[in-house]
Order: structure tokens, then C-alpha cells, then sequence
């Protein structure tokens, strides 16, 4: 790496007397060279880099986690029991972004004692979190998740309705590949 | 004697008790059937009862961190640019690889509106998170009236990833391998900084880039250029990120003023095109000798094509395949399995102790354990008792602290009947220092977006500002409006509305050690 910058700084330091001659523009068509084409590839983060996308193997990681939820066949890993298939698929739903079902699981947690407040900002966060589980929204809906169990009460979560444990559930499927990656 | 229960599924007592009873023998078989069911029963209660803190950690979720872009396959999916026409600082990396081309027409100051294309290629070397990163391309320009190769030259551009996504870079473009090309030998830095815009009024937006730099020759101004001058010029660009696969730009290149769109087409193609308006002021015009071929020319229609590929498409990277998921669901159920037979063997121990306590003394000793287990019981009792009152105590003082407030219709004072709500959480941020809160106001759905966003921002405002008046420092309290965004209930309704009309309050710092405040 060091020879590289070595070379550059040559190649820089080499070139730069020189005097340009009939330099105006008129070559160059502004968006067809990889200064500006290609720039979002490579960004980094939130302000428009591919990591803010979702990637397709999250997006597979999303219909694998709400077919198992929407099967019956998904346990959740706080109780060890088994995720009743109505629960799995109301949450499934959810992240599908389907219309009503928000109110659906919302009513449901709402029911069971959850704080109304916390709850309404996770269901914002994970309406449609399937079809595009991008980075930062999944980590906005873990944050926001965790912001509604920090405000719940014990005998809510002692009690923990089947879509709590649906919603975690999913939420960790999201997460692992960020966190393998960190 | 040896009660083996290997082979026994129900654990209860009563399926213990029964077991005593089939194969104890003996005056003994009450005493020891009783110091199972303690004991049971001591162990079940043990795991049963939580504490409110024990069962948040357990549905707690390690928050990920959004990391650098890395992805799998040789194609990932694209993103749309930030720039159109000026350098930015993030550029490719080892194992990045494009292919592109340019189209703009009319060309400059053509006196017969010609139009005129690029192509570029290039790749990646090291890594602009580690050291640094350096991006190598080869442009050939005027394709069209030149000829592809009669006007090519090589850019290099070296950059690196600081914090909080601010890049920097160092290039030059227009290095010869011919003749003729008109941007060579222009050298620039550039700054670029990624913001997020999540808990900001453009939330709904995935993101902003910011970039400015200086250069020399093609980014000087086209005063300068038209006057033969070679001196230095700045640059800057902003993109506003619509969604994954679109973004809006303006930039200043240098000479133009160019607002553009940059948007990829298929999902799993990495294919990005960018159109813009080039030179929306006419400001490369200046100083123009007019004539001979050359004349004033307006704005200008240029398109961008990339496209960007890996090299190596097996290159390590950090998304899980459903795979793992699998994996590592499994292995969290072949854990818990462990533990319920190390639980099981545990207890398959102790009561083979117990069976086998035939002396006197040993009997003896029997008893006493159990003695001893049930005052351990009582005082685990205690404690837990204690303990539950105290998380019932900060369940309270969350709970206080969380109340809501709400407003009448269009208005951001605080009503007299929810005064108590924001006066009881004042004596405890007073007994919580440390402990710092966010308000977010809300509004009910009828009104403009923009009236409603504004309203919400001034109740959660009034909200902090009665804090304030009671004596908690400003800079303790956060304040952000979401307007009708987020409401609690979705119903087309005046309850609805009155329900969703209000400020929340929530713990940003110092929650993890909450004190209930001195009555």
C-alpha cells in the first residue's frame, strides 16, 4: 500500500506543471465517468451507499423468517415453545406491510398490557421491514423494540403475548447478519 | 436405594411422591417424600419468579451496527449516485470493478449541436476503511466526433473512510495516454459526508451526501477555462436519497450547475443511470470566444451508465445465508437441550443422595437439609419479595416518567388536567441527574403534513418547557415532532384523534440506573 501511494504521489507530483492546453469541458459529458456514476456504489453508510440497501440476501432472510412464522413451525427462543402459526402470520403480515396489520398487532400487544406509545413506534418501524429490511431500518426497529420493553411492565412480559415473541423472533432474524458482520 | 428416573418424563411432585412410594420401604418415605417436594418446589419457584429487570434483559435485542458496505455475489444491488459531474470522496475498492459510459448532447459550445459520449473502466485497490482505498479508471472521451481511443487518459483517485461517514479523497483525472483529452491534468481533494436523516423532519428520506472540493484545470471556473487561465476552481455536490433506488442531485462541477436524478432499475442488477440537466445558468459561457466552430450553448441533456461488479464474487462477506439462521437456531435449541439435562442428571443426583440416607445419622442429616432448605426458601423469599417490590417501585417511577400528555386540537399548551402528569415526573429527573429524556409530539391526522409536523415539534417544545420552569436543565431534555406520523390509534375518530394528539416521553440516558425519588 505504501509503494501505491508512493507511485501516486509520484505520478501527481510528475504531473502537475504540466500545462494544460485547450481544456474546456466540451469532452466531457459530466456523468459518464466514475467520479460521479459510480459514487453511490461505494459510499459508505446512511447517505446513499449500497450498506443502506437492502441486500438480497436479507431479503431472503426476511421471507425464510415469516414463512417459518406464518407455518406454525418457528419457536422462539425466550421461551422455548413453539410460536402459534396465527401469531407468526399476523407479525408475518406486518412485515410484509399488509394492509391492516398494524392495527392487528398492535390491538393484540395493546390488549395484553404493552405500553400504547412504544408499541405504535415499533409497528411503524416494522410495517413493511420485510420487503426492504435494509441496515438502518432494522436497526431503527430493534431500537424501537427494545425502547418498548424497557418501558413494559412485568406482569406484560411475564405473560408475553404470541406476537411479542413473533416480533422477536423476526427481529433477530434480521439482526444476525448484522451482527455477524460487526 | 436408588430411585433411577432417567426414563421418567413427568417430574412433578406428585409423580415423585408416587415414585417414593413404589419403591421406598420403610417409616422414612414421608420425611423424604416431603424434602422432594421442598426442594421441587424451592427450584421451580427459583426460576419462575423474575424480576421485571431479568425479564427486559431476556427480550432485549443487541442493537446492530450499520457497518460499511459489503455484500455477496458478483452483481450486489446497486445504489444511485450522489454526484453528477463532480468527484466524490468514497470510490472503489480491491475487488471493485465498473464499467460505464457517457452521453451528452448538445456538446458544449458545438455551433452544430453534435452530441459526444465516454466510456470509462476501472477497479479498486486496498481498502478505503483500512488505509486507504485507490481507484483506478481509464476515460476515453469524445467518442463520438473523435473517435473511441484518440482521447483517453487515466484517473486515480485515493481515498479513505474516516468517522461518522465522512470520506476524503486525493485524485486526478485527465492523466494522458494520448492527446487531446480536454480534462487532463486536473488534480483535486474532495470531502464527502454521508448523513443520516433518521429522527429528522426528512426521515421518510434514507439519506443525504454532501461533498466539496478544489481543483485545478477542468474545475476551475469557465471564466478561467474560456480565458486560457490555469488556476483553481471549487466544487460541491448534494444528493438527497428518495429511496433504495433513487436519488435527487444538484451540483455544482466547476464550470455548471447541473440537477440530475440517479436511479438503479433492477434489484439484482448493479446497473445505475444517472440523467441530468447540464449547465442550468449558462455559466460556462463566460468569457466565450465565439466563432470558428464554437458557440454559446444552454443547458445540455447528460446520461450516466454504470455498471459495478466484484472481481472475485466469493469474497468474504457479512450476510447471513438462511443457512446460518438455521444453524444457529439450532444451536440455541441443542443448548437449551444441555441444560435441561444437566438440570435433569442434577436432580437424579439428589435424589439418589436422598434414597440412599439409610443410618440414623444420615436420616438425620436428611432432615436438617431440609430444615435448612426451607429457611433458605423463606429468605429467598424475602429477598425476592423485596426485590419485586423494588422493581415494582421503578416500574412505577418508568411508568411516571413514560405518562403521556395530551393537547386539545390544534393547540400546544399545556392543559390544566395534564399538568400533574409532567408535575409528578419533576421529582424524578430531580432524584435521576444523569438520567436525560426525549419528548416527541404528535398530532392527530387533519391538517397539512408540514402544519401537523410543526404543531408536534411545538407541544413536545411546551412540554420541555414546563420541565424547564420546574427546574430540570434544558439540556437534559430532547425534544422531536412526528407529526401525524405515528399515531397510537389508527381509528377515523374524535377519541382517536384526542388519543393520538400528545407528547411521549422516553428515557435516552441514564435509565439503567434508575432511583426512586425520597417521598
Amino acid at each position: 500500500m505504501k509503494k501505491t501511494f508512493l507511485s501516486l504521489g509520484l505520478v501527481l507530483v510528475a504531473a502537475a506543471p504540466l500545462a494544460a492546453q485547450n481544456i474546456n469541458n466540451s469532452d466531457h459529458s459530466s456523468t459518464g465517468t466514475t467520479l460521479s456514476t459510480f459514487g453511490g456504489m461505494f459510499s459508505p453508510s446512511n447517505g446513499g451507499g449500497s450498506v443502506s440497501t437492502a441486500t438480497p440476501g436479507m431479503i431472503v432472510i426476511g421471507a425464510t423468517a415469516s414463512t417459518s412464522l406464518s407455518s406454525g413451525g418457528a419457536r422462539s427462543s425466550i421461551t422455548n415453545t413453539a410460536i402459534p402459526a396465527a401469531a407468526g402470520a399476523a407479525v408475518a403480515n406486518l412485515l410484509s406491510g399488509a394492509a391492516g396489520s398494524v392495527a392487528v398487532v398492535q390491538g393484540q400487544l395493546n390488549a395484553a398490557g404493552a405500553p400504547t406509545a412504544e408499541t405504535a413506534a415499533v409497528m411503524a418501524a416494522m410495517a413493511g421491514l420485510g420487503a426492504n429490511p435494509s441496515p438502518a431500518a432494522v436497526r431503527n426497529a430493534v431500537q424501537k423494540y427494545n425502547a418498548m420493553i424497557a418501558a413494559s411492565s412485568a406482569a406484560f412480559l411475564t405473560n408475553a403475548p404470541p406476537v411479542l415473541l413473533a416480533i422477536h423472533n423476526a427481529l433477530t432474524a434480521f439482526s444476525a447478519p448484522l451482527m455477524a458482520a460487526k | 436405594m436408588y430411585i433411577s428416573c432417567t426414563s421418567c418424563d413427568d417430574l412433578s411432585p406428585l409423580s415423585l411422591v408416587k415414585s417414593l412410594g413404589d419403591h421406598c420401604m420403610g417409616s422414612f418415605r414421608t420425611l423424604l417424600a416431603a424434602s422432594v417436594i421442598v426442594a421441587t418446589t424451592v427450584a421451580r419457584s427459583a426460576g419462575a419468579q423474575q424480576s421485571a429487570e431479568d425479564l427486559r434483559a431476556k427480550f432485549r435485542l443487541p442493537v446492530p451496527e450499520v457497518g460499511l458496505a459489503t455484500e455477496t455475489g458478483r452483481f450486489p444491488r446497486g445504489a444511485p449516485g450522489t454526484s453528477s459531474g463532480s468527484p466524490i470522496a468514497f470510490g472503489a475498492n480491491w475487488n471493485d470493478a465498473f464499467i460505464g459510459g457517457g452521453l451528452q448532447a448538445p456538446v458544449r459550445y458545438s455551433a452544430n449541436g453534435d452530441a459526444d459520449g465516454s466510456v470509462s473502466m476501472g477497479f479498486g485497490l486496498g481498502n478505503a476503511s483500512d488505509i486507504a482505498g485507490v481507484e483506478v479508471a481509464i476515460n476515453a472521451l469524445s467518442t463520438v466526433r473523435s473517435g473511441v481511443g484518440n482521447r483517453v487518459g487515466l484517473g486515480f483517485k485515493a481515498h479513505k473512510i474516516l468517522a461518522n461517514n465522512w470520506g476524503v479523497a486525493l485524485g486526478m483525472q485527465g492523466v494522458q495516454l494520448n492527446s487531446n483529452a480536454d480534462d487532463r491534468n486536473s488534480i483535486y481533494g474532495v470531502a464527502t459526508k454521508a448523513f443520516s436523516l433518521e429522527g429528522t423532519a426528512l426521515s421518510q428520506f434514507q439519506g443525504f451526501t454532501w461533498s466539496g472540493g478544489i481543483g485545478t484545470e477542468a474545475f476551475q471556473t469557465a471564466g478561467n477555462l474560456n480565458s486560457g487561465k490555469h488556476g483553481v476552481g471549487i466544487f460541491t455536490s448534494a444528493a438527497l436519497r428518495v429511496n433504495d433506488a433513487s436519488s435527487v442531485i444538484l451540483d455544482w462541477a466547476g464550470q455548471d450547475l447541473n440537477l440530475g436524478v440517479s436511479f438503479v432499475p433492477f434489484k439484482s442488477l448493479p446497473l445505475v443511470l444517472s440523467p441530468a440537466i447540464a449547465d442550468l445558468t449558462g455559466a460556462s459561457n463566460a468569457n466565450l470566444a465565439t466563432g470558428a466552430g464554437a458557440k454559446k450553448t444552454g443547458p445540455r441533456f447528460t446520461l450516466g451508465v454504470g455498471f459495478a461488479f466484484k472481481v472475485n464474487p466469493t469474497a468474504p462477506a457479512p450476510s447471513a445465508a438462511p443457512s446460518m439462521l438455521v444453524i444457529n437456531a439450532t444451536a440455541v435449541q441443542v443448548d437449551a437441550e444441555k441444560v435441561a439435562m444437566a438440570a435433569a442428571r442434577a436432580e437424579d443426583e439428589r435424589r439418589r443422595q436422598v434414597a440412599d440416607s439409610r443410618t440414623e445419622d444420615e436420616r438425620k442429616r436428611v432432615a436438617d437439609a431440609a430444615a435448612a432448605a426451607e429457611k433458605s426458601r423463606a429468605i429467598a423469599a424475602a429477598a425476592e419479595a423485596e426485590r419485586s417490590k423494588n422493581a415494582a417501585e421503578l416500574d412505577a417511577v418508568r411508568a411516571t416518567l413514560a405518562k403521556i400528555v395530551y393537547y386539545d386540537f390544534d393547540h400546544d399548551e399545556i392543559r390544566d388536567d395534564q399538568k400533574a402528569s409532567l408535575d409528578a415526573k419533576v421529582p424524578v429527573l430531580q432524584a435521576n441527574p444523569l438520567l436525560m429524556i426525549r419528548i416527541a409530539g404528535h398530532t392527530d391526522e387533519r391538517g397539512s403534513d408540514e402544519y401537523n409536523l410543526a404543531l408536534s415539534q411545538r407541544r413536545a417544545a411546551s412540554a420541555k418547557r414546563y420541565l424547564v420552569s420546574r427546574g430540570i436543565a434544558a439540556d437534559r431534555i430532547e425534544t422531536v415532532g412526528f407529526g401525524e406520523e405515528r399515531p397510537v390509534d389508527v381509528s377515523n375518530t374524535e377519541d382517536a384523534w384526542a388519543k393520538n394528539r400528545r407528547a411521549e416521553f422516553e428515557i435516552t440516558a441514564g435509565g439503567e440506573s434508575l432511583k426512586v425519588p425520597p417521598r
